[in-house]
């Protein structure tokens, strides 16, 4: 096979294409193989857009064939991406409607304000966060909509107080994943929702306003997508935040906000894998602070308990232990983890006994963390 | 030819791709990816465009002459109004 480096190597560099700073460099050549490989990695990986982009700058042994497929895979992904906007249309009308407080996140919002062209951007689903005091209307206006719960909360009010958030199944046949925070665990409970709604960026579809995130907040929500998200992380996430940083960041309100939250750790931890994985040769202030950015032990223990090969939910909750200031949160939240409601039980554990296994790795991970 | 005023209706959702222009009107069931010179007319109609004033801009841009193109525009009109996609006053 004639490949220049492996499958992830050259997705890698198709993730970063187009990049200014980034020293990846694509093959000109690729035999049938390599590209059927690439190929299904990158539509996997929601690139297609920059893998046709690719294609057509002369890389990857560009055929009218292989073209011509990539075309197909974009168009593809564009049409999802325009249903996608359809949905958050419809979920911002029953909001309206309801005067529920909301900010559209990821996707939408980063294609139509920090990518050169939002063909680039591709997206699965809708992510959507709301204002905690509007969560519980939130999740009774998408279950009266037929919206279907993936899982239900461990006890009544604990998404809205605790959680990540939740995903619902539409009735149109899309995941709409409702956010309370950005991710479970310590880190999510360290986001403040008023500094996320203090401000707004905004993207307009079909006519309509839709509000975002504010420039800065969409860096830290990618940042905790990069790091806390699927590992190894996936390509999308950290070409987000690369996008974000070269073009142009309030850095002292990212150094407030990270300050405030205590997330400096995290995210020195999300641009320096961003920086690594593009090769990216120009420096940054943002990007300098981060290399020499040292995390402490607790930085290092509580992201741990998210990127590390003994990760688990366990070690999220255990950790979230710490980042609850008042003693009465600590207690709700452990009653609710260790007495969840049947019905949550039956859906995420499979029944008490697998709770009880899943129990005691919890509390061996508690253990672990007061070390 | 004629002084209709075409303009794009402003509750499409669309995306310009490499490979045309992608429309999903309101009232459509999936998207419609409409290739050729159709993301240049659909840049015209960002803003109310009379027919013949169109027909003057997409001869130039074409380098065609306008008689020859006037018949294609008005089926490619009605087919963005037919689609949902479109207005013409």
């Amino acid at each position: 096979m004639s490949l220049r480096g492996s499958t992830d190597e050259i997705v890698r560099a198709v993730a970063g294409f187009g990049l200014p700073g980034s020293t990846l460099a694509l093959p000109a050549e690729l035999d049938d193989e390599g590209w059927d490989a690439v190929r299904r990695v990158s539509v996997d990986q929601r690139l297609p857009g920059l893998l046709l982009h690719a294609l057509l700058a002369g890389k990857l042994g560009p055929t009218e064939a292989r073209i011509e497929t990539a075309r197909a895979d974009h168009v593809a992904s564009m049409g999802l991406a325009l249903e996608l906007e359809r949905h958050l249309l419809a979920v911002a009308d029953l909001f309206a409607a309801s005067d529920i407080d909301w900010r559209v996140l990821k996707g939408p919002a980063l294609a139509h304000l920090d990518y050169p062209d939002p063909s680039l951007r591709s997206f699965g689903d809708v992510d959507i966060l709301v204002r905690e005091a509007h969560y519980d209307r939130a999740c009774e206006v998408l279950g009266a909509a037929g919206g279907h719960r993936r899982y239900a909360q461990p006890r009544p009010g604990f998404d809205r107080r605790f959680g990540k958030g939740v995903c619902f199944f539409m009735p149109a046949g899309y995941e709409l994943d409702l956010h309370r925070s950005f991710v479970a665990g310590p880190f999510g409970l360290r986001v403040r929702q008023d500094d996320l709604f203090a401000e707004a960026g905004e993207i307009v579809l079909a006519g309509r306003r839709i509000l975002t995130l504010s420039r800065e907040a969409r860096f830290l929500n990618a940042c905790y997508h990069a790091v806390l998200g699927a590992r190894p992380p996936r390509m999308v996430p950290l070409r987000d935040l690369a996008q974000l940083m070269l073009s142009g960041l309030d850095r002292d309100r990212v150094e407030a906000l990270t300050s405030t939250w205590k997330i400096e750790g995290l995210v020195a931890r999300a641009v320096n894998v961003t920086w690594e994985t593009f090769a990216l040769a120009d420096a940054l202030p943002l990007s300098e602070w981060a290399r020499s950015y040292r995390p402490t032990k607790v930085e290092r223990r509580q992201l741990a308990a998210y990127v590390s090969s003994r990760r688990s939910y366990a070690s999220q909750a255990a950790a979230a232990l710490s980042a609850l200031p008042r003693l009465s949160d600590k207690v709700a939240y452990v009653r609710a983890i260790a007495f969840p409601s049947r019905e949550y039980v039956a859906a995420r554990d499979g029944g008490y006994r697998r709770r009880l296994r899943r129990g005691i790795r919890v509390a061996a991970a508690v253990g672990d963390s007061d070390e | 030819m004629t002084a209709a005023v075409w303009h794009r209706r402003e509750d499409v959702l669309w995306r310009r791709l490499e490979a045309g222009l992608l429309l999903l009107p309101a009232e459509a069931a999936t998207p419609v990816l409409l290739d050729g010179a159709a993301p240049v007319i659909w840049e015209l109609l960002a803003t109310p465009t009379a027919f013949d004033e169109a027909v003057d801009i997409l001869a130039e841009v074409f380098s065609v002459a306008a008689a020859d193109i006037e018949d294609d525009l008005d089926a490619f009109l009605a087919t963005l109004r037919g689609m949902g996609a479109a207005t013409c006053r």
